[in-house]
């Protein structure tokens, strides 16, 4: 479903090029629940950023269903990004200046596939146990309310793949648990779930396990989920 | 790869309702952006309000005289330049063979006596000096086609037509010098001292000054004969600055005033005024186009994050450009609404003190001018608007969505 092919991010900074991620290879299967663990500054989220098609590699590239997404202009790029993958940010990423029904909703203004968009917003905000909190701004909400609002945008689109980029950061224990079985709830429907996080602990709910060091991939591990 | 259903149902939020939310949920910081459009607009249309509103009145005003030239003793220019344009009470007078004279000077067509003469302060009907305008009925070309045209007669004896801001209604009593008028009709504002002026048959005025001796505290001045002014219309064709040369030169001690005169006097008094106006606007757009400019930049540097993660969401680089621009156009549009408000409805409360301030003639410019010059300053505001958001909308919309959400970050 997904593959990269030696993906290289290089950043400028003041010593010089830092490789951010590091001919990195990768094969993604439509359901994988996929879990990039590493230390912050390993690559794991500029990786997820190459794979979304949020930052352009280096060099390598990513294909999606036989298209390598970034030789795709901006309009179909951005047409991608909209219908096929629904993404959850490190710090939510909720627009203020909207409220919680509002931001669900956004999504679905790029979508090309138009449906019933208040109708599904109220219902996945009911299923992620906030249905009551629809009329509430970003600022109103704690640290797990704002996770399930993202993770109900992440899903108005009925997208195929939902990257998280740790989903799970700044939660207390049991909110961390609560969003990562939402998450591998949302895997068991079909849809690939791709999750970055600096916690080895979450292992658990994936099947494959990429951890990353210096912007390498230095390990893959498979198991049962 | 996804491939698009064409089912078509409703969205419950649009391009716009994202441009309302955001200048709605941002009212504070975005003050200083519609204040900015404000102060712009207000002070341009301020300064065309007034021009506007005196030309307007004078064309209303020489409208009303229908004269092309006015001739009056020389001493007398400013004195008439008062009565005309402020209303400014006044009495003067110079031999009726005058109007004999005028009448003969080639290029004259028809020419109007009239007298002036100024009302005591303390007359019954009013507690303020008015100016009374005597017309000799058969010469007139000023009062008597509205008379005819309005009401479908001449003036009779002892009957006034007074100015738009006299007070009294038709068939009311008027006493001037001891000497009964009734009023016989209105005439319509022109902003300039013909509304507080009173038109009588110039035979009355001469009645009236007779009697006075005997029914006024003060005696009037005028002797049966003598005018104050004579009304010229010019031939079609002919050069109302030569006719007026040829006046001045033919007949020793008359002064010829042409009707442009009192519009390019009115400019010259309003230039200081209107020139400081301009200067302020101008001055006020130079400083904010480059406020505005900043103060976008800055919004979009703010709002990186944001538009970093609708980028993400599948916004594309057009629709982030467009957000951006519209935003600001949006904003310029409401200042500028506020500038035309505040502007027109200043100078419309205040005219009074305006017009008394600058010691100028002002009615309001029509409706559509002012609506046609509101919306033309509005859309200045609203493109230097969108102008001052191309450079923070170009590069807010050309930012890598995962940069623009890590740099938002920072």
């Amino acid at each position: 479903m997904i593959k990269a092919k030696q993906i290289t991010k290089l950043y400028q900074d003041g010593t010089g090029e830092v490789h951010a991620v590091d001919s990195a290879d990768l094969d993604i299967n439509e359901g994988d629940f996929v879990l990039i663990v590493g230390r912050s500054g390993s690559g794991k989220s500029t990786l997820l950023s190459v794979l979304g098609g949020l930052t352009r590699p280096s060099s390598g590239n990513v294909v999606l269903d036989e298209r390598d997404i970034w030789s795709l202009s901006d309009s179909e790029l951005s047409s991608l990004r909209a219908n096929d993958f629904g993404f959850v940010f490190q710090f939510s990423g909720l627009i203020q200046t909207l409220n919680t029904l509002e931001n669900v909703m956004l999504p679905a203004i790029f979508s090309t596939e138009k449906r019933d968009v208040r109708k599904r917003a109220t219902e996945l905000l009911e299923s992620l146990g906030i249905g009551n909190k629809a009329g509430s701004y970003p600022s109103q909400l704690s640290g797990g309310e704002m996770k399930r609002v993202a993770i109900a945008r992440s899903l108005i689109n009925d997208p195929r793949i939902i990257l998280a980029d740790e989903p799970t950061g700044d939660l207390d224990v049991d909110t961390e648990r609560e969003i990562m079985e939402l998450l591998r709830g949302i895997n068991r429907t079909g849809k690939t779930v791709m999750v970055v996080t600096h916690n080895p602990e979450l292992a658990l709910y994936a099947g494959r396990v990429l951890r990353m060091e210096k912007g390498k991939i230095t390990e893959i591990t498979t198991r049962g989920a | 790869m996804h491939s698009p259903r064409a089912v078509i149902m409703s969205t419950s939020i649009s391009f716009i309702g994202l441009v309302r939310r955001s200048i709605r949920r941002r009212l504070f910081r975005n003050i200083a952006t519609v204040a900015c459009f404000a102060f712009i607009t207000g002070s341009i249309l301020t300064a065309y309000f007034l021009v506007g509103g005196a030309q307007n009145s004078v064309r209303a005003g020489m409208e009303r005289l229908g004269a092309d030239i006015l001739v009056v003793p020389e001493q007398a220019v400013q004195s008439t330049e008062a009565v005309i344009l402020t209303g400014v009470p006044t009495t003067f007078v110079f031999d009726t063979s005058v109007a004999a004279e005028v009448a003969a000077i080639p290029g004259v067509e028809r020419i109007a006596p009239q007298v002036f003469v100024a009302s005591l302060a303390n007359a019954p009907c009013c507690s303020y000096s008015l100016q009374l305008i005597g017309v000799d009925p058969l010469q007139d070309f000023t009062i008597r086609p509205w008379l005819q045209a309005s009401l479908q007669k001449d003036l009779q004896q002892d009957e006034v037509i007074v100015g738009n801001l006299i007070l009294g209604d038709v068939g009311d009593k008027l006493e001037f010098f001891g000497h009964n008028f009734t009023i016989a009709g209105r005439l319509e504002a022109t902003g300039m001292g013909i509304d507080t002026a009173v038109f009588m048959r110039i035979q009355d005025a001469y009645v009236m000054a007779a009697e006075s001796a005997q029914k006024a505290v003060v005696k009037l001045d005028l002797q049966a004969g003598q005018i104050s002014a004579v009304l010229v219309k010019i031939s079609s064709g002919a050069d109302a600055n030569e006719v007026q040369q040829s006046i001045v030169s033919q007949i020793p001690g008359a002064a010829a005033i042409v009707s442009g005169f009192f519009a390019a006097s009115v400019s010259g008094q309003l230039s200081a005024t209107t020139q400081a106006l301009y200067f302020v606007a101008f001055s006020v757009t130079l400083v904010a186009v480059p406020l505005v400019a900043l103060i976008a930049i800055m919004v979009a540097n703010e709002r990186r994050k944001e538009m970093g993660i609708m980028r993400a969401l599948g916004g594309n680089r057009s629709f982030i450009f467009r957000l951006v621009v519209v935003e600001s156009m949006v904003l310029a549009g409401i200042g500028a609404s506020i500038g035309v408000i505040a502007s027109a409805s200043g100078i419309l409360l205040f005219q009074g003190v305006v017009k008394s301030s600058l010691g100028i003639p002002f009615l309001p410019p029509p409706i559509q001018t002012v609506v046609v010059n509101s919306a033309m300053v509005s859309l200045l505001a609203i493109t230097i608007g969108a102008v001052c958001s191309l450079y923070p909308a170009f590069r807010v919309s050309h930012m890598e969505p995962y940069q623009a959400i890590r740099k938002g970050e920072i």
